[in-house]
């Protein structure tokens, strides 16, 4: 990996890709509260980690076309919604953060020049860390003619401590897609790791999944079921050291 | 003989293994045919997907 400017990214708002209409991503935060512990035998401040919190700000273009930014986050669903930055771009093993959020706000501007631009905020609602990071399984948005399984991702190295499998479903064209993880040791053998709760049907969503327990070290995005033209994005987590959930 | 089992709860009906060639699901046995045809067999059967069932 190097150094990187953010051209080329994707910005995905609970199964819908918002990426042509986002024109900035103000502000993504992932904090963690500051708990004063210093004993009197200290010469300098002691800190312990309190809880954890995160929110994402971005300004979209007014775009009310099908399955656009304003049909996408005019809705303020009370309910948890996923959104994905793809930070790194749309390459497999790209990096990008996911986070289960509250949508807080819609709001919009219209500047004297005649510019119309709204945004929209999304903070932590779920009781663990909004906006974990991750690698994309999928090289972007991918489509599945029916049944299929995308190019795997080497993560050099299985892993023991579990991990977070993350899913934005935009689409298919008939038929009901199942939506799998698998993983393998050696690229060929291939084991099913998890299995999205949600399958694909005519309204878009996100999902974030936990496993626990040993993820190998390829991994790829697989459909089954019988269905048309399904489109998709998968990110994986590997659980390390120092998590806050240990998913060993 | 080897059968297949399902140690991350995977649906009924889903593919637990496969290979280019084949899908097991839970309950199935690998025939000792088969077996070669399955690149690391022995992480399968440590990590849980696969039990060797003995005669007896």
């Amino acid at each position: 990996m190097a150094k990187k400017s953010g051209l080329g990214q994707n910005f995905f708002a609970h199964g819908y890709d918002i990426s042509g209409d986002v024109g900035a991503v103000n502000n993504l935060t992932i904090s963690r509260a500051e708990l004063l512990s210093t004993g009197i035998d200290k010469t300098a401040v002691e800190r312990l980690a309190g809880i954890g919190d995160g929110s994402v700000d971005f300004t979209a273009f007014f775009n009310d076309a099908a399955g656009q930014e304003h049909v996408a986050l005019k809705g303020m669903p009370s309910t948890v919604v996923m959104w994905t930055w793809l930070v790194g771009g749309v390459a497999s093993s790209a990096v990008g953060f996911s986070g289960s959020v509250q949508q807080m706000n819609y709001a919009a501007t219209r500047g004297r020049d005649g510019s119309m631009e709204l945004g929209a905020t999304g903070m932590a609602r779920e009781g663990y860390p909004p906006f974990e990071d991750h690698v994309s399984v999928t090289a972007g948005k991918v489509t599945h003619a029916s049944a299929a399984s995308s190019a795997s991702i080497d993560g050099t190295a299985g892993t023991t401590r579990g991990g977070i499998g993350l899913l934005q479903f935009f689409s298919r064209a008939s038929g009901t897609p199942t939506f799998l993880i698998e993983h393998s040791t050696n690229d060929s053998t291939w084991a099913t790791l998890l299995t999205f709760t949600n399958t694909g049907g005519a309204s878009p969503f996100g999902e974030r999944k936990t496993v626990t327990g040993a993820v190998n070290r390829y991994l790829r995005f697989t459909t089954t079921g019988t269905f048309t033209t399904a489109i998709a994005w998968v990110g994986f987590r590997r659980g390390i050291v120092g998590d806050t959930t240990d998913l060993s | 003989m080897f059968v297949v089992a399902n140690p991350r709860g995977i649906p009924a009906g889903i593919h637990v293994l496969r290979t280019a060639a084949k899908e097991w699901y839970e309950g199935d046995e690998i025939a000792v045919t088969d077996v070669k045809d399955v690149k690391d067999f022995a992480s399968l059967i440590a990590q849980g997907y696969v039990i060797e069932v003995k005669d007896g």
